[in-house]
């Protein structure tokens, strides 16, 4: 196996620490509607988070106590607004992990990650009402 | 009889032989960073005449279909922006590996005479966006960092496309 660069892998993981942690307050205030989905969503975050601190070892970084989250949840809409912007930024990792790493085995993990971020966070979109439901460059950062 | 080499000759041997392992050090070209891993033709070129089709396409069908047709627009600025792109970094690209600055592409798509263009149709698109996300992620797996997370961008937006097409 091509050793993963530590660094955006690390990032990547991080960020699904603080993703898998999020869900929990989305699926608090989600409606009744989404709750298999948001669920659903929470576990491949969930599964994406052990593989990663698998594939980084002893050094992968551990989830912190709590996390701020990015903003004020307090009803359905706000929860899937969240759920979007979880998706986002983990998105931004895995982009991260593509443009930073060799090629070899984390570019797979990157690629698959960065492609199930984007199509829940469509489907995040849609149950907002929001269009465009997608983006031409998910990951990517913006500017 | 054969006489043991003297200490000057191996030495001179030895001189010769790193002497020459220099030489063709240095006549080897030196890689331009970021140089693609297969030069020619640029793998890109082709992902982004792949999405200038997937744009004609969809904007031909959405003519068609009033009830899809806002999701096809949104697919052809997509894959024009993808081919878009794309065409910025072949270019980029080949001025690196040149080290002389190439005119940038034109930024409008190029005409396409609707003569040469196949009479639309959706299971096709559909099946042009499944080739086109195995294909730029194939890429991304063997390409330097920044083609990687382009095409693996444009391999997920196209995975996106096909569940919005349902």
């Amino acid at each position: 196996m091509t050793a993963p660069p530590a660094s955006a892998l690390a990032v990547a993981l991080l960020a699904e620490h603080a993703t898998v942690y999020g869900y929990g307050v989305v699926a608090a205030f989600v409606d009744d509607a989404v709750a298999a989905a948001v669920s659903a969503a929470a576990g491949a975050h969930r599964d994406r988070r052990d593989a990663t601190a698998a594939l980084l070892g002893d050094g992968a970084p551990v989830a912190a106590a709590g996390y701020e989250v990015p903003v004020v949840v307090d009803d359905p809409g706000t929860a899937l607004e969240l759920a979007l912007l979880l998706e986002e930024r983990t998105a931004r990792a895995w982009h991260g992990v593509l443009a930073d790493s060799e090629p070899g085995e984390a570019r797979g993990v990157a690629l698959d990650a960065l492609t199930q971020d984007a199509l829940r966070a469509r489907a995040w979109r849609t149950a907002l009402g929001t269009t465009p439901t997608t983006t031409a460059f998910p990951g990517q950062p913006a500017g | 009889m054969t006489r043991p080499p003297t200490r000057r000759l191996v030495l001179t041997a030895l001189g010769a032989v790193l002497l020459s392992a220099c030489t063709r050090a240095a006549e080897l070209p030196v890689p331009a960073e970021d140089e693609p891993v297969a030069a020619k033709p640029d793998a890109l070129s082709a992902v982004a005449s792949d999405a200038r089709r997937d744009a004609a396409t969809a904007t031909a069908l959405a003519a068609g279909d009033p009830a899809l047709a806002p999701r096809l627009r949104v697919l052809a600025e997509e894959r024009t922006l993808h081919a878009a792109a794309c065409e910025q970094e072949v270019v980029r690209a080949s001025g690196t590996v040149r080290g002389t600055p190439v005119a940038p592409a034109p930024t409008s798509a190029p005409a396409v005479s609707t003569s040469a263009v196949p009479a639309p149709d959706l299971a096709a698109l559909q099946a042009d966006l499944g080739a086109a996300a195995t294909g730029a992620g194939a890429l991304a797996a063997d390409a330097p960092g920044y083609r990687a997370a382009l095409l693996g961008c444009i391999a997920a937006a196209c995975t996106v496309q096909l569940a919005v097409l349902g």
